[in-house]
């Protein structure tokens, strides 16, 4: 792995793979082939800013807290039973995502912290749709 | 023949089962539950859209509209309104908004939920 963030957010889309309501729709990337609603729920990964603190003086070495968002983009498009808005399917996928950052490692990584989450909705279309974006801040020395 | 007959012919065509129009099933969200849809005639469409949220990418989505001759119905003693219900293709919408023309016409937009 030639660089951290990369490899932090491959780790990231290997870990959620399946284990959310996307299924297999993960993609790291701001420019994932995104068609139709009917192929949503879809989680995208991507990184944010990275916040550098010197770990003593001349080393060139910092601990690093790297943000990353994991944006759900949920559409209404069947019936889902007990889910009653698109707020719930929100609801739903962040406490699967949650769930699956708790057990989240990888080499080097020394800590990772929920910083919250941010939903948006549209109502141009004619499947209600909307974003949630929830941003973790990953705690590494590089 | 004034410009309001011309249009309402227009309309009339254009709605006409013959040439673009086709049915749909109509049903007042103050109807009781014992009541049947009742079938109107308009003009179907789901055009392909973009959306824009944040950062991310453009998601493609569809915008869905019936449009509909507002006068013959209204003589018909039909009043559309918001969140009354349309089943157009086999697909359920509310109506999310009447936008009417002023000229007797009237676009439905339509969404799921």
């Amino acid at each position: 792995m030639s660089n951290f963030r990369v490899g932090l957010r491959q780790s990231l889309a290997a870990h959620l793979l399946n284990k959310t309501q996307a299924g297999e729709h993960v993609y790291v990337s701001r420019r994932s082939p995104l068609v139709e609603l009917q192929t949503y729920p879809v989680v995208l990964i991507y990184g944010g800013p990275e916040i550098p603190t010197r770990v003593t003086m001349g080393s060139g070495v910092y601990q690093r807290i790297y943000s990353v968002t994991i944006e759900s983009r949920v559409a209404r498009v069947m019936d889902l039973g007990e889910l009653d808005s698109i707020d719930d399917e929100f609801d739903l996928i962040a406490d699967e995502i949650e769930h699956e950052m708790k057990a989240f490692v990888l080499p080097g990584l020394l800590d990772v912290i929920y910083v919250g989450a941010e939903p948006e909705l549209s109502d141009e279309s004619d499947t209600p749709f909307g974003s949630l974006k929830m941003r973790f801040d990953f705690k590494y020395v590089s | 023949m004034g410009f309001n007959s011309r249009y309402a012919r227009v309309l009339n065509i254009c709605t006409d089962p013959r040439y673009f129009g086709e049915p749909a099933q109509y049903l007042s969200k103050t109807s009781p539950p014992e009541v049947e849809p009742i079938t109107i005639y308009g003009v179907p469409n789901r055009e392909a859209i973009e959306l824009f949220l944040g950062e991310g990418p453009v998601s493609k989505a569809r915008k869905a509209t019936f449009g509909v001759n507002l006068r013959n119905l209204q003589e018909e003693g039909i009043s559309l309104k918001e969140g009354d219900l349309l089943s157009m293709r086999g697909i359920q919408f509310f109506i999310k908004e009447v936008d009417a023309d002023g000229e007797g016409g009237a676009t439905l937009v339509l969404s799921k939920r």
